[in-house]
């Protein structure tokens, strides 16, 4: 891989994470065969040269794959079917709405790097000094808010992906769930200056706006035509928009995620939240509050606390047993982290579920600092 | 209502606070941020800069309006029994400082109760008033007459208790038992000479009979004494009878040494009597202690009922050094146990001495060579008989013997108690004035009479030293038909005397005959006291005091001239009861001043004792007076006790005195009197009823303790 891309990663993706990517294999990009790298067992059929078996010929196969030694000696059109290879291609989409920005607040490793003197050299300079695309939500990067924990696991989450796709040499983008459609989503590509130049947008991009995951996910399923991975990456809490509210807007979503999954792709929804989204615990429990989402919209509470939270946890408990659900109608993987633990102990979580996936304290260890080794 | 500090109400503009906190705090609220409000229940919301919690604004609301109240001295004002004039006058009030002015009752001292009637008088005076202050019973100095009367309310406000315990002169503060009359001079002096003005004196005390109702003597004409009782009498007033009267009100009403008997002569019999002021029945364990020199030597506990006043006797041994019983011992009487908000009475201070012999000198006008018709072996055989013979001197005169010592040795008859001049020959003139001025030290002197006795001379040249003058002696008359003359009996003692106060029933002279008997004139000065009389009324023994001694009179003859009272049992009482009440006059062994004395009580002082000689007393809490020698005739400065408790007095040249000096028991808090009986109205006067302050802030302050509970319950409940 590029030196520069990997830095830019490197830059986006949290070092913790990082550090311990050799030792991932993020759902549902497979172990590689040794010595095909970025060649995976499809399980579908597909071109390559390896036999995996004879069926009888059905209309539309290609005609090329008629076996006709093998028809001779049955007496009926056999067709060949060959081991499936694929490249696949992997698009990561990255909610933007406020919500995803929420949370302690934490260095925010962009200002520093921005802070470094511009150079002719892209590839010396760094990611986030590069003048790219304009960030569509903060055009002035000194005017940005300061980053959260929440976004930037999303963040990290999104490029982690992205990373391990491009080291198997899959094509592979990062699709920020921006207004659409004034862009075309982004095509899956190999190509390095494609590669920087998303990265250096998701750099530059800060949640501050209404959801346009639907929207995005509508475009995608009509834009995409070849089988990709698709993964999603958000807190499915508040996809309401302009014109849709919450619950029209994730059955968008959701119509449009069917979509995808009759097109062949395959599906990841990565739910990323908060410990206060989950949990509604604030110390002290104040008999009276003034609640203030990420997007400016408040209304006081002037009721008791503890009721309030009780109505939220089961309101919220229906609400992801219901995310669950379709999601599990379309065969979807669907994973959860929390913004306040140990991203490597819950990705290692999702990870014991893969098959081929070694355990992760086999892989590395991790020092009492939290730096693995 | 009205309030001392009218200034402080601007602090109710205070409560506002609450009511901007709760504002305040509606509209800095917590503010949360979270992602995911779609959750949060809708309904739970509400408008914002509204009063939350009404309950708890209210109670913080409440509390601060009554603290400001409590800060600006709220009072109410409510119409009380006072009677004031009606005009502008001048006013001059007079507190009761006496011992009763200490008793607690209901948490508050008769003193306080005075001062805020008195604060009350000075708000209720008319326009143009002027008013002062005095204080009986304290060397409190008095507050003349003023139109402002700010300092007086201060210096009311000031006079705590504290401050009346430490008033210039130590002493006669709190303890002394003064009537107003007493001082009526020094009041009327207080008044400025202005006749057109009216001049009131409003008495405020107790309502009891040594408090308002003490009332009397002849004020001048433009002075009315107008009698304030306290607010708690004024209750009483309004009640129906003994509103106020304390429940349990013990004291140690007096306190008697008997001497000792024969065959105990060391020992001495001490007996306390406990007396119940208050209302009965009810039946309480007292414990009363006997201390002797600091050091309590016993301890009684008995039960008291109140009904009846209780006697507690202690016999006490007196110690002995060298053969002899120790010198006085201070002691007192304690009631350990009870509190009964008055505390002069719970103690009795005395001093434990043996009584030294009583020394009786007999002059013997009459010898006889007859024991029957002699006075000397009569009175001597009864006196030895009647006294232990440690405790008895008898030294014989004979009339010259006397008249030699009275003029050529006076010093020698120093220690005389008791002089019984039996059948003397009436005394010269000079003999006379020095026998009377022995009197008045205290010496006691018994004349019997007989055949050498002339009334003419008596009266002429002793009447001073008489209880009545002397009419001729005359017989009994003589019945019909018979010679010799008739003889009559005497009538049983009369107990009033305090002759017969210890046992009048010992005295049996009833079987007595007489024959012949001085015949009196009587007195209409009423000086005299018949100690015992005749069957047909003539006195037979009278009695008189002349300064602090006793003066005696018997009628007839000793011996068996005129009477056979010498052969009767009961002569031998007769004669002790009198030798012992006169030798009274001079107890301690002579001393020059009684034993016991009232607290406040000036003590005169003999003129001659401090011609040469200094005078020191020294007493309780290192309470020391000195007094110089004067000149010749001139009147010495009374002694001063001030406290209750033990005094020595200290004379330069001569032997000193022991004096204990007691609360007098009539301060003691009386049983409440009917309502009708109690402080008696000005009828004269154009009054009007003065309006009382009750203050308020005690409640005000309760109420915003219990308003701030109540808010601290329901915050924990709504936290």
């Amino acid at each position: 891989m590029n030196p520069s891309i990997q830095r830019a990663f490197a830059e986006l993706i949290p070092p913790k994470l990082f550090a311990a990517l050799p030792h991932l294999r993020l759902p549902p990009l497979r172990r590689p065969r040794r010595g095909t790298q970025g060649q995976y067992r499809d399980p579908r059929p597909g071109g390559a040269m390896e036999f995996r078996e004879h069926r009888r010929y059905q209309p539309g196969d290609d005609p090329r794959r008629i076996d006709w030694r093998a028809a001779a000696r049955r007496d009926e059109t056999i067709t060949r079917i060959q081991e499936g290879q694929s490249q696949r291609p992997l698009i990561a989409v990255l909610d933007l709405h406020a919500g995803m920005n929420y949370g302690a607040i934490i260095p925010d490793i962009s200002a520093t790097a921005s802070a470094t003197p511009q150079s002719s050299d892209r590839a010396t300079r760094g990611l986030f000094s590069f003048r790219g695309a304009t960030n569509p939500v903060h055009s002035d990067p000194s005017a940005a808010p300061p980053l959260r924990e929440k976004w930037q696991l999303a963040r990290g989450l999104a490029a982690l992906w992205a990373y391990q796709s491009l080291q198997q040499e899959n094509p592979t983008a990062i699709a920020l769930a921006k207004s659409i459609p004034e862009r075309r989503p982004p095509r899956p590509s190999k190509n390095p200056l494609a590669t920087l130049d998303y990265l250096e947008e998701l750099a530059r991009c800060i949640p501050h706006a209404a959801s346009e995951l639907a929207p995005c996910l509508r475009a995608l399923s009509q834009e995409l035509h070849q089988p990709n991975i698709v993964v999603l990456i958000s807190d499915w809490l508040d996809l309401s928009n302009e014109h849709q509210d919450a619950n029209e807007a994730q059955d968008a979503c959701f119509l449009a995620l069917e979509a995808l999954s009759k097109q062949g792709h395959t599906l990841v929804g990565i739910e990323v939240l908060h410990r206060d989204e989950v949990e509604f615990r604030f110390e002290g429990h104040p008999k009276h509050a003034r609640f203030e989402d990420p997007r400016g919209r408040l209304f006081a509470v002037e009721t008791d606390i503890a009721r309030v939270r009780s109505a939220y946890l089961s309101a919220l408990r229906a609400h992801r047993h219901e995310l669950q659900q379709r999601a599990d109608a379309l065969s979807m993987r669907w994973l959860s982290l929390r913004s306040d633990g140990d991203w490597i102990s819950q990705l290692q979580g999702t990870m014991r579920s893969e098959p081929d996936s070694p355990p992760l304290e086999q892989s590395f260890k991790i020092t009492p600092s939290g730096e693995p080794q | 209502m009205s309030f001392g500090a009218p200034w402080l109400l601007l602090g109710l503009f205070g409560a506002l606070v609450p009511i901007i906190a709760h504002l305040f705090h509606s509209h800095s609220r917590r503010r949360i941020q979270l992602s995911s409000l779609r959750f949060v229940p809708q309904g739970s919301t509400t408008p914002q800069r509204r009063l939350q919690d009404r309950g708890l604004l209210f109670l913080r609301i409440l509390a601060w309006i009554a603290i400001a109240l409590s800060l600006a001295d709220a009072r109410c004002q409510k119409s009380s029994q006072l009677q004031i004039e009606a005009r502008p006058h001048d006013a001059l009030l007079v507190l009761d400082a006496n011992a009763r002015a200490q008793h607690r009752r209901d948490e508050q001292s008769q003193w306080d109760r005075q001062r805020s009637a008195a604060l009350d008088l000075l708000q209720a005076l008319p326009p143009g008033s002027r008013a002062a202050l005095a204080f009986l019973g304290s060397q409190l100095p008095p507050q003349p007459f003023q139109s402002d009367f700010t300092t007086l309310q201060t210096r009311l406000t000031a006079l705590g208790e504290e401050e009346l315990e430490q008033s210039p002169v130590p002493g006669l503060d709190r303890q002394s038992a003064i009537a107003i009359h007493e001082r009526r001079l020094q009041l009327s002096g207080l008044f400025e000479p202005s006749p057109e003005r009216p001049k009131r004196i409003y008495y405020i005390a107790e309502a009891a009979p040594r408090g308002l109702l003490q009332i009397k003597g002849s004020w001048p004409a433009n002075i009315e004494v107008i009698p304030v009782p306290t607010r708690e009498a004024q209750n009483a007033l309004g009640s129906s009878g003994g509103g106020a009267r304390s429940a349990r009100q013990i004291g140690i009403a007096s306190l008697r040494v008997a001497p000792p008997i024969a065959t105990q002569p060391s020992t001495l019999r001490i007996e306390a009597t406990l007396e119940n002021y208050g209302s009965a029945p009810w039946t309480e364990e007292l414990q009363l202690q006997l201390q002797v020199d600091g050091q309590t030597v016993s301890t009684q506990r008995t039960r008291f009922s109140g009904r009846e006043p209780l006697k507690v006797r202690w016999n006490y041994g007196l110690e002995h050094e060298g053969g002899e019983t120790a010198g006085p011992q201070a002691a007192r009487v304690r009631l350990v146990n009870h509190r009964d908000g008055y505390a002069p009475d719970d103690q009795y201070f005395f001093w434990l001495s043996n009584p030294k012999a009583l020394q009786v000198g007999i002059v013997n006008g009459d010898p006889s060579e007859q024991r029957g018709h002699d006075e000397v072996y009569l009175l001597t055989t009864a006196l030895r008989s009647a006294f232990v013979p440690e405790k008895l001197s008898i030294i014989g005169f004979s009339p010259e013997a006397l008249r030699e010592a009275a003029t050529g040795d006076p010093q020698s008859l120093d220690d005389l108690d008791v002089l019984i001049m039996a059948n003397v020959v009436a005394p010269s003139k000079k003999l006379a004035r020095f026998l009377e001025q022995r009197v008045r030290a205290g010496m006691g002197l018994w004349w019997t009479v007989g055949n050498r006795v002339s009334a003419k001379d008596y009266n002429q040249k002793a009447l001073s030293l008489l209880p009545l003058s002397l009419r001729e002696a005359s017989y009994v008359a003589t019945q019909a038909g018979a010679t010799a003359p008739q003889s009559i009996g005497v009538e049983a003692p009369r107990g009033a005397h305090p002759l017969w106060r210890h046992n009048p029933g010992a005295v049996d002279l009833q079987g007595s005959s007489t024959r012949r008997m001085f015949l009196l004139t009587p007195d209409p000065k009423g000086q005299a006291q018949t100690a015992l009389a005749f069957q047909h009324g003539a006195p037979a023994l009278l009695s008189k005091n002349l300064g602090q001694g006793k003066i005696a009179l018997l009628t007839t003859t000793v011996d068996r001239d005129w009477s056979d009272l010498a052969l009767r049992p009961g002569f031998v009482e007769l004669v002790r009861a009198t030798v012992a009440w006169l030798g009274q006059g001079r107890p301690g062994g002579g001393s020059l001043f009684p034993e016991s004395v009232a607290v406040g009580a000036p003590l005169p002082i003999p003129a001659a004792l401090v011609e040469q000689n200094e005078v020191r007393v020294i007493g309780p809490k290192g309470y020391e007076q000195k007094i110089p020698p004067t000149l010749p005739d001139t009147p010495a400065p009374p002694l001063l006790l001030p406290r209750a408790g033990h005094y020595r007095v200290e004379i330069a040249g001569q032997k000193g005195a022991r004096i204990a000096a007691n609360v007098d028991r009539g301060e003691s808090p009386p049983p409440q009197p009917a309502a009708a009986q109690q402080s008696p109205r000005p009828q004269k006067t154009e009054t009007k009823l003065a309006t009382q302050s009750i203050p308020i802030w005690p409640y005000c302050v309760a109420f915003a303790l219990l308003c701030l509970l109540l808010e601290s319950v329901l915050r924990r409940r709504s936290a």
